[in-house]
This record gives C-alpha cells, sequence and structure tokens, in this order.
C-alpha cells in the first residue's frame, strides 16, 4: 500500500531544513522540547524506517538524549529535596 | 453452561528455557500458558519496553558491526526503529519503563561499552554472517506426543562474541538484561540459568567452542542507570549434564500431557458432551500446582492467580488473550500462529541427526 505524501503527518513545529543547535535546544522550555519529541514520533510512526532522513533521526537522538538528562536533574534534585528534611532534622539535634 | 466442549491443547513443537522454567516453577502455569496459550489480557511494560530495547541493540549492532556504521549513526538508526517498536504504546503512570528512559538506556549502554572499543565482538559465523541474535533449534532425544518428530530446543542469544582482551580468541555467548533494580547480588543469580547453559551448548552443536557465557545487565531507574556484568565459564560435564537434566524435564512434560489423553479416554464421548466442565478438569489434572515459589514472581502474585483460585476457572478462559510463544522472536509474544507449526514437517539436518542419536 502506498501513501500520498500529502497525507503523512508533516513536521509543524521543525523546519526540516534547519533543524535546532544544541544550544538552541537549551533555550527551549522541557514541554516545547516534549511537543517536538511527540511529533518527530508521529513523523517516523508514519513512514518507513528507510525513509527517514538521516538528520530527523540524529536530531531525534538529539532531543530524547536531552529530556532524557532533564528528567535525570529532576529526580535528583527531587532526591536532595526528600533528603533535606532529613539533613535539617540531624542538624538540629546536633545543635541542642 | 457456557464452559468450551473441547480443550485445544498443543503441545510445542519447540521448547526454550522460558516455557522449560514456567514447568519447573509450576506445571499448572505451563499448562496454562502454553498448552491453553492462555496470557492475562494486554502486553505487559516488562515485556514491550524489554523487546524494544532489545531491538535497538540489535539494529545498532547490525548497523555498526555489519553496514560499517560509526556508533552514532547506528544510535540514530536505532532511535528509528525504536520509535516504530514502542509505536501508540502508553506505560503506566510514572513507570520507569517509558519510551525515553529505554532509549535513554541503549544511549547508556553503548557510552558504557562503546561498540568500537569493547572487547567482547561478534563472531563471523557460517555464511559469513555476524553472529547478532544467534538463533538456534536443536532436536532434543524426546518424541512430540502428536507428531512423533523429536521435540525442538530452541532459543535465540543476543550475540556470540569473542574476548579481545588478553590472548584473544576466547569465546562467549552474550546476553543483555534489563532491570529495575540492580543489588550487589546480581551478578551472582545467572551461575545456574538454564538459558545461558542452552546458548553454550547450541554454540558446541554449531561447532563454536563458547566457553561460557556474558551477562550484560542495565538497570532502568528514572533519574539513574547502573549496568553490571557477570561471567560464567561452563565445563563440557556441566553442559552435558544441563542437556540431560533438559530431555528429562520434556519427558515429563510429554508424559503428564499423555496422561492428559489417557484420562480423556477413560470417559465416554457422550458423558463428555453431557459435562463439558469434565474435560477441562481431566485436562488441567495431571498439571500440579506449586502452591509456594511458583505463586510469586518478582515479587508479584502469578498472573494466573485468578484462574487457580477459581473454583470453575475455565468459565473465565475467554476474558484471557490468546496467546502463541516464540522462541525464536525478538518479541516471543507477536505472533498468534506457532512458527514450527507453519514451518510444516521437520526436515533434519544429517549432522542434527547424529546430535541427536548420540
Amino acid at each position: 500500500m502506498t501513501t500520498q505524501t500529502s497525507e503523512l503527518p508533516q513536521l509543524t513545529l521543525l523546519d526540516e531544513d534547519n533543524l535546532p543547535t544544541e544550544s538552541e535546544l537549551y533555550s527551549m522550555t522541557a514541554d516545547h522540547r516534549l511537543r517536538i519529541l511527540s511529533e518527530l514520533r508521529t513523523y517516523v510512526l508514519a513512514r518507513q524506517a528507510h525513509e527517514i532522513p538521516e538528520a530527523i533521526a540524529q536530531f531525534g537522538v538529539l532531543i530524547s538524549r536531552k529530556l532524557r538528562a532533564s528528567a535525570e536533574l529532576g529526580a535528583q534534585k527531587k532526591k536532595r529535596k526528600a533528603a533535606a528534611p532529613e539533613v535539617a532534622k540531624a542538624s538540629d539535634a546536633e545543635l541542642f | 453452561m457456557s464452559a468450551e466442549t473441547q480443550v485445544n491443547l498443543t503441545f510445542p513443537l519447540s521448547v526454550d528455557s522460558t516455557i522449560l522454567s514456567s514447568f519447573t516453577s509450576c506445571p499448572r502455569k505451563f499448562y496454562y500458558e502454553f498448552l491453553l496459550k492462555r496470557v492475562p489480557e494486554g502486553k505487559s511494560i516488562d515485556l514491550h519496553a524489554g523487546g524494544c530495547f532489545a531491538l535497538g541493540l540489535e539494529i545498532a549492532r547490525n548497523a555498526f558491526y555489519v553496514e560499517n556504521l560509526t556508533q552514532d549513526e547506528a544510535i540514530a538508526r536505532a532511535w528509528v526503529h525504536m520509535v516504530k517498536e514502542w509505536g501508540e504504546y502508553t506505560e503506566p503512570e510514572d513507570h520507569p519503563k517509558s519510551f525515553l528512559n529505554m532509549f535513554g538506556a541503549l544511549c547508556h549502554y553503548f557510552d558504557t561499552y562503546p561498540m568500537e572499543n569493547d572487547h567482547f565482538q561478534p563472531i563471523t559465523i557460517a555464511g559469513n554472517r555476524k553472529a547478532i541474535e544467534f538463533t538456534f533449534a536443536i532436536p532434543t532425544a524426546v518424541r512430540h506426543p502428536d507428531t512423533g518428530e523429536p521435540i525442538l530446543y530452541s532459543g535465540r542469544c543476543d550475540m556470540v562474541v569473542e574476548d579481545r582482551e588478553g590472548e584473544g580468541g576466547v569465546i562467549f555467548a552474550l546476553d543483555d538484561k534489563t532491570t529495575k533494580a540492580m543489588n550487589a547480588n546480581w551478578a551472582d543469580q545467572w551461575a545456574m540459568r538454564g538459558q545461558f547453559y542452552g546458548y553454550v551448548y547450541a554454540c558446541r552443536a554449531q561447532g563454536i567452542n563458547a566457553i561460557g557465557a556474558v551477562v550484560r545487565g542495565i538497570s532502568i531507574l528514572k533519574g539513574s542507570y547502573k549496568t553490571a556484568e557477570a561471567t560464567i565459564l561452563f565445563s563440557d560435564e556441566q553442559i552435558e549434564k544441563w542437556w540431560l537434566m533438559i530431555n528429562t524435564k520434556i519427558l515429563r512434560m510429554v508424559q503428564a500431557y499423555s496422561k492428559y489423553k489417557e484420562l480423556l479416554a477413560c470417559f465416554e464421548e457422550e458423558h463428555l458432551t453431557q459435562q463439558p466442565e469434565l474435560t477441562h478438569i481431566v485436562a488441567a489434572a495431571p498439571w500440579e500446582m506449586s502452591y509456594g515459589d511458583g505463586c510469586m514472581a518478582y515479587f508479584r502474585p502469578c498472573s494466573f492467580t485468578p484462574l487457580c483460585t477459581s473454583s470453575e476457572p475455565w468459565e473465565i478462559y475467554s476474558d484471557w488473550d490468546n496467546r502463541v510463544w516464540d522462541p525464536l522472536a525478538k518479541d516471543p509474544t507477536g505472533k498468534s500462529e506457532d512458527r514450527f507449526l507453519a514451518a510444516g514437517p521437520l526436515e533434519l539436518p544429517d549432522e542434527l541427526h547424529a546430535l541427536l542419536w548420540r
């Protein structure tokens, strides 16, 4: 079965010929990055694997890695925050 | 009475380590899952995410080792295939095995074990192929209760590798495992795992002198990854003992299956038609229930608990999915047809005949 190109979902948040650089990705909000990734996944799902341009695949890797790194940072912060009251308690005990 | 009057049991033409483990931990679980081919509805996140990760590894390795792409290009190709494999699947909320985390795990894996410098490199096997996703199906000495053909022991190993460290030339079966948590004893759990004996036996059966197995594990947590590696060495004696044990176990499975047929033959057909539940009772009878460790798996109650605790389990069979386990597939749960059945009668090459009858 062949699908007309016009029927395929296109990229609206990205310019395929001028994909954001790593530093441009940094300046985006996590929410915006997530929307871009979601659109990329829809784009890939609608096409055969060999039809996906190399640059799009490379960009998919970059944005996925960035999002994962942000999530890791978030999880670490959360962990530190959760541990903080215990640290505070311990120092209080030491003081008194 | 809505019970099915016929119990559609078929004994698998091929068994693997998963099927054998199931039979060992609880014969009744084996009966439900691999003879009745019933599984809980939906696909487990662990199987889906694990399959997606395994596909990513396979794609990246083929791109790098076979097509000579760079590691970055290989990972980009893996990303595309992982996106497609993941599809529209929605993981349970807050589950660590999300698409992003599984792809992140792949990147972390190749950051830890870069393909170019990895001292484990895939070997080249017959047909000038790299031993990536090395599949095998070896005839056992046990005959299938319905077809009379030898029952096959089959499997799929992630890679067969040569260790290039030191003098080189030492061969291992390499398998990758994803896990949630990885404790200090992680590496100790594999020494008696039949799956790895099977890989080494299969290598040796094909003239590849593998001395053991390497298990690489990656734990996938929300905030971090951890990797660990375990190496297991097997002597010839250990491997021979395992093969004998496997054949014995399969024989016990066939005997239990034959017992069901013998029991069924004790009843007149009219009697069975009038009391369809009798067929189900007779079919399940030879398969013992664990009432022990087999009732828990991965810190959760066995997924067949609702059937085991029901007085009329056949009444709820239709609430369960029908699934054929394919030991040779990356995703063994992906198909609904038995590949060995579809392939028709078995034609054994001479060297496998020799193995079978030695």
